[in-house]
């Protein structure tokens, strides 16, 4: 297949639809263009966000690299914040580096997720980890509520495993989507790459997912651009 | 199951933050953003001001209070024995006015960073300067009224302050009410309770003042001040004469307020040029002087943006500095900015604006003494100015 690769996106899907442009979006361009000027500003959008990033950041390396990690993210973005484009008239002329404006959620995971990917070793052996923990042996029974958690254990293992396989790149876009809840878009703004490179990437992804929880659907890689 | 979602419900677990992560990270945020504040308010020395400097026609003295009529403080149930009677309060003007208009819409607003205590001048005026650009303008229609109540309290000294001699000091509250035009800030009522209440600081200045024959329990004296000779009821505003008119620092019409400049540096050289340089007093304590006047008067009506950049043109003011830790002011935490006063003979004093511990409200003004004279010692709250206002539809009414 050659052109472009097309991201078709499934009615009622969580990833790929946009958010409606509601005032906490507005607002916080607003606040970047504030801080500017009023640089305490900035602690609004820490209040806002850091308890989601601290999340993200806990669910790829663990609680404790977390608490680093968010830190340092907000500290990034706050040195960063004046070349955040943020619509602001006065900015024209400014530097070609400013990151499109409007996404400023996304700008914080992107933030965060480079310095995930500094830790990528960590990220991998923490999910080979997860792959490796063994099964309850404690669990005994037919309940129906045990025979789910045991499932549960297991596609927890499998899961782990598929991440711990994934490419640094194809992982960082897949969990921007998943655990982010990031749109297409916004991966894109955040990782500053092509839309058409995150499709791509999250196919791919998605795929050796599916593969690792054991879907030989075979029509399952046709499905591709088409199920998200 | 959606793969997508299969992952967030499996490995998207992590719990929320602890308390104290949390609360880490923001306070190393913070620490950042104050150290760019401060860098980004550095007092510069202030700019020489222009050749044209403005002078005030003569005649007028230079307090806001000018636009009222001479008010007779006279009648503090003092005795005519007690000679060297001495009232010390810097709020002696009786239009000393407004402060706190930022009691308005404080509900609706954002969260806001809070005054840390270790924050310097500039750090605190940034603060309140940014959280009161998001106040609303306060609303009221042509031909309202603003009722401005005031506690003002003041401490008085009683007796032979020159000498050796026994002095009493009594703590004597003034409680100030003002109906004036939303228009231009033009007097149309003004009622002094004089003598609310005078407390003696401790029993030994209850004894002095009792034998000085200062009578500690006389009943308060209300004194009643009419409309200003020129004062014409507002008939029919689209047409009235104050809305248009030009006003200037110490008369500071709606229009005077809007024409102030918004950006702090600007600003400070305006009120410089119109302070001019007419008494004893150093430039930036007239300065000073000037910003504190007009919050106290006009700061009902004041654009927020003005009100934000009167704030950041004060951390502009060389002198200007935070009075460390909290103060209280009529039984609120507040933190206080003040400038020590130049010295007039042996009295030394500073001037404050206190803001609420969250950067939100002005909650008043204090005089304190910053040298030990006449028995009053160092540190002691020499007077204080607590104003609330009102928009109200009638002279007299009170809400």
């Amino acid at each position: 297949m050659t052109g472009p690769p097309v991201c078709a996106v499934a009615p009622g899907s969580l990833a790929g639809t946009d958010p409606p442009d509601d005032l906490g979006a507005v607002a916080d361009v607003v606040l970047i263009r504030l801080s500017r000027a009023e640089p305490e500003r900035f602690a609004l959008l820490f209040d806002r966000y850091y308890p989601e990033i601290h999340r993200f950041a806990a669910n790829r390396l663990g609680p404790a690299a977390a608490d680093d990690l968010a830190a340092e993210t907000f500290l990034i973005a706050f040195a960063k914040r004046t070349r955040f484009d943020a619509g602001d008239p006065a900015d024209d002329g400014a530097p070609a580096e400013r990151v499109p404006g409007g996404h400023v959620r996304a700008w914080l995971y992107g933030i965060a997720t480079n310095l995930v990917r500094r830790q990528r070793r960590s990220e991998q052996r923490r999910y080979r980890a997860m792959a490796r923990a063994p099964r309850d042996q404690s669990v005994v029974g037919h309940d129906e509520r045990i025979a789910a958690m045991v499932s549960a254990q297991s596609v927890h293992r499998d899961l782990s495993r598929a991440l711990a396989s994934l490419s640094a790149r194809d992982r960082d876009v897949l969990l921007l989507v998943a655990l982010g809840e990031l749109t297409y878009h916004e991966v894109a703004a955040a990782l500053e790459i092509p839309y058409g490179t995150v499709c791509s990437r999250l196919s791919r992804a998605r795929r050796k997912v599916r593969e690792a929880l054991g879907d030989t659907d075979p029509s399952g890689h046709d499905r591709d651009l088409g199920d998200l | 199951m959606d793969d997508v979602r299969m992952i967030r419900d499996v490995l998207g677990k992590a719990p929320a933050p602890s308390a104290e992560a949390t609360a880490r990270a923001r306070a190393a945020l913070l620490v950042q953003a104050r150290a760019e504040s401060a860098t980004g308010t550095v007092a510069s020395p202030w700019r020489r001001r222009g050749a044209a400097v403005r002078k005030r026609p003569a005649g007028r003295s230079g307090r806001l209070g000018a636009q009222w009529w001479h008010v007779s403080l006279g009648g503090l149930g003092i005795t005519a024995a007690v000679a060297t009677a001495l009232v010390v309060p810097a709020i002696l003007a009786p239009a000393t006015v407004p402060g706190g208009p930022d009691r308005g819409g404080v509900g609706s607003l954002p969260a806001t960073v809070p005054i840390g205590d270790g924050d310097d001048a500039g750090t605190v005026l940034r603060l309140v300067a940014a959280n009161a650009r998001l106040d609303r303008a306060v609303e009221a229609r042509p031909g309202q009224f603003i009722y401005r109540v005031g506690a003002e309290g003041s401490l008085s000294v009683i007796g032979d302050v020159d000498g050796a001699g026994p002095v009493a000091r009594v703590w004597v509250v003034r409680r100030h009410e003002m109906w004036y035009t939303v228009e231009g800030l033009r007097s149309a009522r003004l009622r002094i309770t004089e003598g609310a209440s005078r407390t003696p600081l401790t029993p030994a200045d209850a004894k002095v003042a009792r034998e000085l024959g200062y009578d500690l329990t006389a009943p308060p004296k209300v004194e009643e001040y009419g409309p200003a000779p020129d004062y014409q009821p507002p008939a029919d505003c689209a047409s009235c004469p104050a809305v248009r008119d030009p006003g200037e620092l110490y008369r500071p019409t709606p229009a005077y307020l809007a024409s102030l400049p918004t950006d702090p540096a600007r600003l400070l050289d305006t009120l410089r040029e119109a302070v001019g340089d007419r008494n004893k007093h150093s430039p930036d304590a007239q300065v000073f002087t000037a910003v504190l006047d007009l919050l106290r008067e006009a700061a009902p009506i004041m654009p927020p943006e003005v009100r934000a950049a009167l704030y950041r043109a004060v951390a502009l003011i060389p002198g200007v500095e935070r009075v460390e830790g909290r103060v209280e002011l009529a039984g609120r935490q507040g933190v206080a900015i003040g400038r020590d006063g130049e010295s007039t003979g042996n009295e030394t004093q500073r001037e404050e604006l206190v803001f609420d511990t969250a950067g939100r409200e002005l909650l008043g003004f204090r005089t304190v003494q910053i040298r030990t004279a006449r028995g009053i010692p160092a540190g002691t709250v020499a007077a204080v100015d607590v104003p609330t206002f009102t928009i109200v539809d009638r002279v007299g009414e009170v809400r």
